[in-house]
């Protein structure tokens, strides 16, 4: 009995801690701002545990301690001084400690734009997905869509609006959240100190769809990030095969682009997210699928199952063949 | 006062009766001395109290209906006229033709109705209409979710009385004379009749345009949309009390058949359009060439124009009755059920009541082979995105 209780207890300590790691946890951070939330964090866990353990040990001496040390409890002094006195100055300490914080990020932020002109991207909160715009990728702003490449070591300035309710940005391993307020652009920066992926999430709740509104962060060295944005710069990429060339032209038909925009076509509909590089992401409708060509016809036909309420209608109408062949072309959008 | 026992008794007594009553009744049932036939109709007494709770049953259950507010419009009267002298003349007859006398037969008879109409109210007529009478062989409307085709029916009902023959003829005719059929063809397939199934008669041929602006104009259509609406309607997927009917009874060959013939005539001349106010048909523009980005709406040109996908059909040039009707079809998801239909309602939630006006009206007064201006829609879509 006692070691299956052992093994329940590690099981579950396993599976809490298991929730420590991962490409979405405020508990590993990658940069300097998340780092300063998850020492926050770690704070207050461990000041709170100690007030716990302090608060069960009390109760254990006001139930069966000596008689003298419950007189001791029952002082006037210990109530105004564990109830009043306690509360206040511990309170007050950690109001103080996140003044601190807080200073740091702003002195931070100002050592950024001294240290070296910030990368800007702006980003736009839609239902339910994220439009990205490279504001200084070149002559003319990119834009892009649930994905966000950034450069590993330089500031990446990011403005936050929304183009219809509130949603909340939020990359747990590279920042505090920040909420998206129609009508007004929040400033949030951001320094990766690693390459890798991270996942960000909408912190706010928006509506229908909600719960499959994310989005990646790609850091990549500083090298392979310029070659990179230059590569997305140039329009769309002409279709490989015949099959994707006739994918395209299906794509046109259809009237996908009344609402998608794939530079260098005719298509240059807004209301959903530009598809010029589409194939090169890493999913499709704000991190709902991994990118893959079956994914793409799936979503195309069914994406009223795959993500409930979405604002793009279900082109069930295209048989397999063409919706096939509209996959091979978006997939080849690299 | 009376003795304790006796209001007991009376009641046990009273109580007793109605196993009586009910057993009675069965029997009565099972001995067959009552008769069903039809050939000798009702007791007065009876069909007086049928009468009665017939009418108050239609009073009643109609109540809360509320009449719309463009009731009785020509485009209605011509659309139910020509229902009505599909789906309801053969029963109840029409202005200068009497009802099959067969049908006649019925208890109750399908009354002659041009009398009768005054005695009812507007939603009355639509009642009836949209749910038919029980116990008296009116059928309900076979299309579900379909009040503005059951309205344009009503709309006709409430013009029956004042019609003469000819009047009704041409109405309910429209554009297919009904010439008598030689007597060779009469002994072979019975007398030519332009009823059910009379395409033309609603939808024009190649020399007419249809009789009401509810109707879609189908001359140079696309094949393969018409052929998807016909193939919609026979399987009821696309909801139409009228449509329905008609489809339904086409074998394949002549979907097919109906579907080439209307899509390679000539588009004809686009209706008298609607007087509207000019900002309302620039407002439609708007929305039809660039869409509305506030309210997440793509440009309608963008998909119903020549040379997209086979299946979207040419909008442009229809009436802007048919147009806005359908348009809040899609958005009140009653036109939802076929694939396309469910990429349209999608869309068409997104629309306002004025935003359909608009779009209806514009769309209305151009012709049928409309295309996006594309260099201008790209502007403006530029300047909407940039933040």
């Amino acid at each position: 009995m006692r070691r299956e209780a052992r093994a329940a207890l590690v099981l579950c300590v396993v599976i809490a801690v298991g929730g420590c790691a991962g490409i979405q946890s405020a508990l590993a951070p990658e940069s300097e701002g998340a780092r300063r939330v998850a020492t926050l964090s770690w704070v207050l866990f461990g000041g709170g545990s100690a007030i716990l353990a302090l608060m069960l040990a009390l109760m254990w001496l006001a139930l069966r301690g000596s008689a003298r040390m419950r007189g001791v409890l029952s002082r006037h002094a210990t109530v105004i001084g564990g109830g009043l006195v306690f509360p206040i100055v511990t309170l007050a300490a950690l109001l103080g400690y996140g003044f601190v914080l807080m200073a740091a990020a702003d002195a931070e932020k100002s050592a950024f734009v001294s240290g070296g002109e910030p990368l800007h991207v702006s980003v736009i909160g839609e239902r339910w997905w994220w439009r990205v715009v490279y504001e200084d990728a070149g002559e003319m702003p990119i834009a892009s869509a649930n994905e966000i490449r950034v450069p590993v070591g330089r500031p990446v300035r990011f403005s936050l609006t929304t183009e219809d309710v509130i949603h909340s940005f939020w990359v747990p391993r590279l920042s505090g959240k920040i909420d998206m307020i129609p009508g007004r652009a929040n400033t949030l920066t951001i320094s990766a100190e690693k390459a890798g992926v991270y996942r960000g999430q909408c912190a706010e709740y928006c509506g229908g769809a909600h719960a499959l509104m994310s989005f990646y962060v790609v850091a990549l060295e500083p090298s392979e990030f310029e070659a990179w944005i230059s590569r997305i710069r140039e329009p769309a990429q002409a279709p490989q095969s015949p099959k994707a060339e006739r994918g395209g032209e299906l794509f046109l038909t259809n009237g996908c682009g009344a609402c998608h925009t794939i530079r260098g076509t005719d298509a240059d509909g807004s209301l959903g997210p530009d598809l010029t590089h589409v194939g090169s992401r890493l999913s499709l409708a704000a991190a709902a699928l991994p990118t893959s060509k079956a994914a793409l016809a799936r979503w195309i036909a069914h994406n009223q199952t795959i993500k409930p309420e979405n604002l793009m209608p279900p082109f069930r109408n295209l048989p397999a063949e063409e919706l096939d062949l509209i996959a091979t072309y978006l997939e080849g959008l690299k | 006062m009376r003795e304790p026992g006796t209001t007991k008794t009376v009641l046990l007594t009273l109580l007793s009766l109605i196993p009586i009553g009910v057993v009675g009744a069965l029997v009565f049932a099972w001995s067959g001395l009552y008769s069903v036939a039809a050939s000798s109709g009702h007791y007065p007494l009876v069909e007086r109290f049928l009468a009665f709770g017939m009418k108050n049953s239609v009073q009643t259950q109609s109540f809360l209906v509320a009449v719309p507010q463009n009731f009785g419009t020509a485009a209605q009267i011509a659309l139910g006229a020509g229902h009505f002298e599909a789906g309801c003349a053969p029963c109840h007859g029409a202005p200068g033709r009497r009802a099959n006398p067969i049908v006649q037969k019925m208890r109750p008879a399908p009354p002659k109705l041009a009398p009768r109409i005054a005695s009812w109210r507007d939603r009355e007529l639509f009642w009836i209409v949209k749910h038919g009478i029980k116990y008296a062989g009116m059928p309900a409307w076979a299309g579900r979710n379909r009040d503005d085709e059951v309205w344009a029916v009503a709309a006709f009902l409430r013009k029956l009385p004042e019609l003469f023959p000819e009047d009704y003829l041409s109405l309910a005719r429209g554009n297919v004379e009904a010439s008598p059929a030689p007597p060779e063809q009469v002994l072979r397939s019975g007398p030519q009749r332009s009823d059910i199934g009379a395409c033309a008669r609603c939808h024009g041929d190649g020399k007419r345009p249809p009789t009401s602006d509810l109707v879609p104009r189908l001359a140079g259509q696309k094949e393969r949309y018409l052929l998807d609406a016909l193939r919609a309607y026979a399987a009821g997927t696309r909801e139409s009390g009228i449509m329905q009917p008609v489809a339904a009874v086409l074998s394949k060959e002549q979907l097919i058949q109906l579907a080439s013939f209307y899509s390679g005539l000539a588009p004809h001349q686009a209706a008298e359009p609607e007087s509207v106010s000019e900002a309302l048909v620039s407002e439609g523009e708007a929305i039809a060439r660039q869409g509305k980005r506030t309210s997440g709406l793509p440009p309608c040109v963008s998909c119903h124009r020549p040379g997209s996908s086979r299946s979207y059909p040419l909008i442009a040039g229809q009436p802007a009755a048919y147009i806005a009707g359908q348009l809040r079809l899609f958005r009140d998801d009653h036109r939802s059920n076929t694939a396309t239909g469910a990429i349209m309602a999608a869309i068409a939630r997104r629309l306002s009541d004025r935003d359909i006006d608009a779009v209806a009206a514009w769309l209305s007064r151009q012709p049928q082979s409309l295309r996006p201006l594309k260099l201008s829609t790209r502007d403006a879509t530029k300047e909407a995105s940039s933040p």
